[in-house]
């Protein structure tokens, strides 16, 4: 069991929200991103987190450099 | 997590017995109503075995099959436990988080064999889920089994969610040390609040990282970023092996602590039944008080004997009354001048001299009538005069002697001799009472251990010094390579942004890492923050449930109780003053406030899973009972209690408004002393009837006292 997901997406909101150095586009890929491994590891196979974030990572970081 | 029924089977007296629970979110309670000995607790183990099986919740020896089903001829008795549940899941559906909910059924059984009714071992537990559909029921394969399970309700959560009056007092309990007690609140409030899966994203988030960082092809920045990344990682290294250092000699000056309070408390064990040096030091000193005494007696005992013997007084004091009287006696005939007598002497001298006091002649021819006369009178007075003799000697003898004062001045000795003899023969006594009891005392005492013991605190104390003293160093060498981590990770974030502009491999490193910060951030709110609203609840539920307002009674015992950074639960008095919640708390006050703490975490942590708690309103009575109800039942998602008729009362009202379920739980063997009429079963096991607080049936119909 983790924190509820609805806790957590509310402290990733505040979390990137609260960051200047990114601009909207950027804070919503790293939202993105944040959720979607953090979902991962809360119901997936711990030692195949790795690999499986590489990919999400590679995925999102195109959109995240604009 | 809500539990929607359980079904138990062999489970001790839970032979078959199936229990349903309310999972609706306006009646969440459900209350099972069960007399002392009816199942309450094996109830809940048979819950919590389901879900985390024996390794995690039973001790070895603690055996599963119904004592009156082994017989001679028993080899193995099954054992099974049936769960139905709901869980949340949140699934990524095109971009956007949903909530799905599915319904399981988990079912672990074992077989514990048996010979000859002695019990031999419980054989290895299996388990198996099924996800309950719409369109049937599918068995999940392992690896989702363990994640379900896993997300259900984990173990280091199983005290939190299930608990009773008293282990939940586990979390503020005298019998542990500040550092276990704080071990039991941290690890269930970072449970609780997700910190390890939140700890373990950001390690892979620097794995992932870390691998990018290999794969940067630009020669210049590679050889940089090399540099600055070895430095990183050694930094973390170091700061890795100085935290598990720290976890090691925390875990040792814990350790220590709690060693020590064990051996301090050996020691005034053994100190309680007396000191023995300290006895034997009083044992020694009777002992020199009744040689002395002894001697006393003896000196005594010689004074009183001397003054029996040789004596002139004592002669004196034996004589006196005898003695005055003759002495009166010689006294008249001196008077009378018949003491002394010296008529012989003198009468012997004139017929020696042959003349007589007036003239006559006393020769003896010419005298000789006369003469003879003389010798005649001188013959009849020798009988006489020897007594006289006598008289005159005994007269000179003591009419010098003063018979009273003589008399006065031996008893006077005598008696001071006699209070002498008995007073030291007294003293003498008690110093032999005195011996026999420290002897008694001293026997009773086994301290061959109280120097092993005083060496064992000793050197734990030294232990503890040496902890705290690299502990300390440890925070020292941790802060200063943090400072230069945070340095090197600063050099290398502007190159990374350099790499980025020229690769892909840096947008993949950029990304990761300011993933990673996100998630160090959270770790570090949720510490601070939810701690802090963890601690903001505590106080708002405990005060509720004691009906304490400090803000309009200045009068107010307890006034506030806060959750510490450290993990301590603190209660506070009048005027800010610190209370200990083990020993200043009343026992209603120390169950609500370890009520209060188990409710806080669950509420600000938001995860929905059921409390399911054994008699919590034992020692509680009106409004505290009433209040502590109503606050658990409003700030759980679903309240599963187990409660006496005892607890019931006083809270029926509460229980029509928000329960969905009640029914009563029976044991068939309280008959005839507690139960009105006899249950009709073949075996021991208890049995469920409808009835809810307010009704009973034949089944459930208890004797009262006024019956």
């Amino acid at each position: 069991m983790s924190i509820a997901i609805k806790k957590f997406l509310s402290m990733l909101d505040q979390e990137i929200g609260s960051d200047n150095e990114l601009n909207s586009d950027q804070k919503n890929v790293l939202r993105k991103v944040c959720e979607k491994i953090y979902v991962l590891e809360t119901t997936g196979d711990s030692s195949q987190m790795p690999s499986q974030i590489r990919e999400d990572i590679k995925f999102y970081a195109q959109d995240f450099e604009g | 997590m809500k539990l929607i029924k359980a079904h138990f089977k062999n489970f001790r007296l839970l032979k078959d017995l199936k229990l349903d629970f309310s999972d609706s979110s306006d009646k969440k309670l459900t209350v099972i109503r069960a007399a002392n000995e009816t199942g309450k607790t094996t109830s809940q183990y048979g819950l919590m075995w389901g879900l985390f099986g024996s390794k995690n919740v039973l001790r070895k020896d603690y055996v599963l099959s119904p004592k009156d089903s082994i017989t001679p001829s028993t080899t193995s008795v099954e054992i099974a436990v049936e769960i139905e549940f709901t869980q949340s899941k949140y699934v990524n559906n095109r971009g956007s988080m949903e909530v799905e909910e599915n319904k399981y059924r988990l079912k672990r059984l074992c077989t514990e064999r048996w010979r000859n009714q002695v019990f031999e071992e419980r054989s290895t537990e299996q388990y198996s889920i099924h996800k309950i559909t719409s369109n049937g029921v599918v068995k999940l394969a392992e690896a989702e089994a363990i994640e379900v399970l896993n997300n259900a309700i984990p173990v280091a959560l199983k005290d939190v969610y299930f608990t009773d009056g008293d282990s939940a007092l586990a979390f503020i309990e005298a019998g542990a040390t500040q550092g276990v007690k704080r071990a039991r609140v941290s690890s269930a409030v970072e449970s609780l609040l997700g910190l390890e899966v939140l700890r373990l994203t950001s390690k892979h988030l620097t794995v992932v990282a870390n691998k990018f960082s290999n794969e940067v092809d630009n020669t210049d920045y590679k050889n940089e970023h090399q540099k600055l990344s070895d430095k990183i990682l050694s930094y973390e290294e170091d700061i890795e092996e100085s935290q598990l250092e720290m976890i090691d000699k925390n875990e040792q000056l814990i350790k220590a602590i709690a060693e020590i309070k064990s051996v301090r408390s050996s020691i005034e064990d053994i100190l309680s039944l007396g000191d023995k040096s300290k006895l034997s030091i009083a044992l020694k000193n009777e002992e020199n008080g009744l040689r002395r005494a002894k001697e006393n007696l003896a000196e005594a005992y010689k004074n009183s004997s001397s003054l029996a013997s040789k004596n002139i007084n004592l002669s004196l004091f034996m004589v006196s009354e005898l003695a005055v009287k003759g002495i009166n006696i010689l006294n008249g005939l001196s008077k009378k001048n018949q003491l002394p007598k010296l008529n012989i002497p003198i009468l012997e001298e004139l017929l020696e001299k042959e003349k007589c006091f007036c003239g006559s002649d006393l020769s003896p021819i010419s005298g000789k009538e006369k003469r003879e006369f003389i010798k005649h009178s001188i013959h009849d007075s020798v009988e006489s005069d020897a007594m006289q003799d006598a008289a005159t000697t005994l007269y000179y003898s003591v009419r010098s002697q003063n018979f009273n004062e003589a008399s006065e001045k031996w008893l006077e000795k005598y008696n001071a001799s006699t209070k002498a003899v008995i007073g030291f023969t007294a003293s003498s006594k008690e110093y032999l009472n005195s011996i026999d009891k420290l002897n008694d005392d001293i026997s009773k005492i086994d301290d061959s251990n109280l120097q092993n013991l005083r060496e064992l605190e000793r050197s734990l104390d030294n232990a503890k010094s040496k902890c705290s003293q690299r502990l300390s160093e440890l925070d020292y060498i941790i802060k200063s390579n943090t400072e230069k981590k945070n340095d090197a990770e600063i050099s290398r974030k502007s190159l990374e942004a350099k790499i980025g502009k020229v690769s892909n491999v840096g947008s993949f490193i950029n990304l990761s890492r300011k993933a990673k910060d996100v998630f160090e951030n959270i770790i570090e709110k949720l510490k601070k923050e939810e701690l802090k609203k963890v601690s903001e609840q505590l106080n708002t539920i405990f005060l509720d449930m004691i009906g304490s307002d400090p803000s309009k009674n200045n009068l107010t015992v307890i006034t506030k109780a806060e959750l510490t950074e450290d993990y301590d639960i603190v209660v506070y008095g009048p005027n800010g003053n610190k209370l200990d919640p083990d020993q200043d708390l009343n026992g209603a006050s120390r169950r609500a406030i370890t009520l209060a703490f188990i409710l806080a975490l669950t509420k600000v942590s938001e995860v929905e899973a059921p409390n399911v708690i054994d008699t919590p309103l034992g020692m509680m009575a009106g409004y505290v009972k009433q209040s502590v109800l109503e606050n658990t039942i409003k700030e759980g998602s679903q309240l599963i209690l187990f409660l006496t008729h005892d607890e019931i009362n006083g809270v029926e009202s509460i229980i029509d408004r928000y329960a969905g379920k009640v029914y009563t739980l029976t044991n068939p063997a309280h008959f005839p002393k507690m139960l009105v009429n006899k249950i009709d079963v073949n075996d021991s096991r208890i049995v469920r009837c409808e009835c809810d607080h307010r009704h009973h049936c034949e089944i459930c119909q208890r004797i009262t006292k006024e019956a």
